[in-house]
């Protein structure tokens, strides 16, 4: 009788420790994922955020000034969420040739490449060239534009108003691309890591200096 | 049984450590990508603070113009911020081969990183302004009045309404502005002038014609005293020191002025006529208390519109030490002057400017002077000016136009 009794205490101590052992392993997992999505996220945002800065502080510069006399003219489209500028582009990877390239930012629609539905691709187009983009997880990118008296100027920027543009706030956030909950809970309890990024800035000192 | 608790022990806390160690990882992951974005901040920001000190000593002392002493940038590494940086400094050539433009190199060392800042300075001329006055002594900019392009008052900037102006807005400034002491309103009331890109006051840049360079550019061709009459024909001049029709002599710019300067001292220089290379005539004063003067006889235009031919070379400077005159014409009311003109104690006059048939002035290009004078007597008579700012000037200048003894950035390269 004691045999029996002790070996169903310890098939129930087994099994208490066996749940215990899969829960553990179960709440690791999805923290371990989700650690890892946060990690993602950030090194995506870090990555849109350089390559976005590096862009933007060459509105206006070309290595041939003379090909563009007045950088204030480097802005050819704004809006709120696409911009569109000159640029001397190192295209080649021995520094810029001295000849004018335009750029243009712009955010695709949500929910195409990811199962994230909030993300949108970046697409970052050279010289009227098709549109490419990877998917970083940018589920906004907000651009607000400030005259020279610090007062927003409505978007889309009409040309008349295109070299009123004094400084340029960036917004940006980024989601994991991937929900960090597990597939049993999944889409209530979906978990979509969130970076966000902002920065107020001169719009290039090639921009405003002549 | 004691052995198999210690083995399950043992079990799980190698579980653990396992997943412990690897959220650990993600986090320290995390933190070196901080990092490395922190890194890279540091860097570019101790180049950008190398750039703009070695800018600011540039703007100081002005290495290589106005008789300064070169200066090489600091080659030995400047400590800051936990890394260093150099400066080396270049004279380099613009895309048409001109000598003296400045390169300034800025390597900024932070940790196994470097990261350059390249900037590219330019000897600042009087031409890049669309509209410079010494003093606004008694007149001001109307609501109907608009300048585009960088325009510079070396004492008070004025504004006003005319006699019973209603005007909604005031007058436009399209480019950069700049002043010695601020603004003023000299009517009540006024309207505030819009200012698109922004004003700046408390900068003073005088007047500073370096006769002795344009002499020596002029070379053995420097013509003294008495009358020079001068007609511009494409890529050459025809001249004379008696009259337009007599004694003239025509010969290429290249032969008459290698330099791209023709030059006058103490007399008076008449011009005229259509342009397709780059030149500056000059009216001087070295000695004495006459002479210097300009009088623009009729249109003075280029072959070809710079605003639409890309390639279009020609640039003029009109630069005296006294007045420059629009004189009238008998054939037509409108002027047309393209060019960049610079009067060092005087300003542009309009001749008869009350009395003349009503015109409009059509200027492409500046105009710098220690005044500015009525062009019009409002209504009836004279030549309202319409300066279209000649946008080459921003970065190029007609040769030995005079300059402010300073250097301007054209471009700046992280």
């Amino acid at each position: 009788m004691q045999v029996v009794i002790d070996l169903i205490a310890s098939t129930v101590i087994f099994g208490w420790l066996f749940l215990i052992g899969l829960t553990t392993k179960t709440a690791n997992q999805e923290d371990f994922q989700s650690n890892q999505g946060e990690l993602l996220c950030q090194e995506n945002l870090v990555e849109v955020t350089k390559l976005l800065e590096y862009d933007f502080r060459k509105i206006g510069y070309c290595k041939e000034p003379d090909k563009l006399p007045n950088p204030t003219l480097a802005i050819l489209m704004a809006d709120s969420s696409k911009i569109k500028f000159l640029t001397d582009l190192d295209l080649t990877g021995s520094g810029p040739d001295g000849n004018l390239d335009s750029l243009y930012y712009y955010l695709g629609p949500p929910g195409t490449m990811s199962n994230n539905p909030n993300t949108c691709i970046l697409y970052r187009v050279v010289n009227n060239l098709p549109a490419y983009g990877s998917n970083l997880g940018v589920t906004s990118f907000k651009l607000t534009y400030y005259d020279q008296f610090n007062n927003v100027i409505a978007t889309p920027v009409p040309q008349s108003k295109l070299q009123n543009i004094f400084s340029i706030q960036i917004s940006i956030s980024v989601q994991n691309v991937v929900a960090s909950a597990l597939q049993e809970t999944a889409p209530i309890n979906q978990q979509f890591q969130t970076a966000f990024y902002m920065q107020r800035r001169l719009a290039t000192v090639n921009y405003l200096n002549r | 049984m004691g052995r198999q608790a210690l083995i399950m022990v043992v079990a799980y806390s190698l579980i653990f450590l396992l997943t412990g160690a690897m959220m650990s990882n993600a986090t320290v992951d995390a933190f070196n990508n901080a990092m490395a974005y922190s890194d890279t901040g540091t860097l570019q920001n101790i180049a950008i603070a190398g750039a703009n000190m070695a800018a600011n000593y540039v703007f100081i002392n002005k290495p290589g113009i106005a008789g300064n002493a070169w200066w090489s940038g600091w080659t030995t590494p400047v400590a800051l911020a936990g890394g260093s940086f150099t400066v080396r400094m270049d004279s380099i050539q613009d895309m048409f081969g001109k000598w003296g433009r400045v390169q300034m190199t800025t390597t900024a060392y932070y940790g196994d990183s470097t990261y350059k800042v390249v900037v590219l300075f330019n000897p600042s001329q009087f031409s890049k302004f669309a509209l410079y006055a010494g003093s606004m002594t008694g007149v001001y900019f109307e609501p109907s009045d608009s300048v585009f392009g960088p325009c510079h008052i070396e004492s008070t900037l004025n504004y006003g309404n005319p006699a019973g102006g209603t005007q909604a807005y005031g007058a436009y400034f399209g480019g950069k502005v700049t002043t010695k002491t601020g603004i003023a309103a000299l009517t009540n009331p006024a309207k505030m002038p819009t200012f698109a890109q922004g004003i700046q006051n408390g900068v003073s840049i005088p007047l500073s014609l370096n006769s002795s360079q344009l002499s020596a550019q002029a070379g053995a061709n420097l013509f003294s005293g008495g009358n020079l009459y001068v007609t511009l024909k494409d890529d050459s001049v025809s001249y004379s020191t008696s009259g337009w029709t007599s004694g003239v002599t025509t010969k290429a710019i290249s032969q008459i002025a290698p330099n791209g300067v023709l030059a006058i001292d103490k007399g008076t220089l008449y011009v005229k006529g259509e342009l397709s290379k780059p030149l500056t005539v000059a009216s001087l004063r070295s000695t004495g208390s006459s002479g210097g003067t300009v009088i623009v006889k009729d249109n003075v235009t280029y072959k070809t519109d710079p605003r639409t031919d890309p390639s279009c070379t020609a640039m003029l400077g009109i630069v005296a030490y006294s007045s420059i005159t629009i004189d009238t014409v008998g054939s037509h009311n409108n002027f047309t002057v393209q060019g960049s003109m610079y009067s060092q104690t005087d300003g542009v006059q309009v001749k008869n400017y009350s009395t003349r048939p009503r015109g409009e002035l059509y200027v492409l290009g500046g105009w710098c002077g220690t005044q500015i004078f009525a062009t019009s007597n409002g209504t009836t008579a004279g030549l309202p000016v319409n300066v279209t700012y000649d946008e080459r000037f921003r970065v190029e200048s007609p040769p030995f136009f005079p300059g402010t003894n300073s250097y301007q950035i054209l471009s700046w390269y992280e």
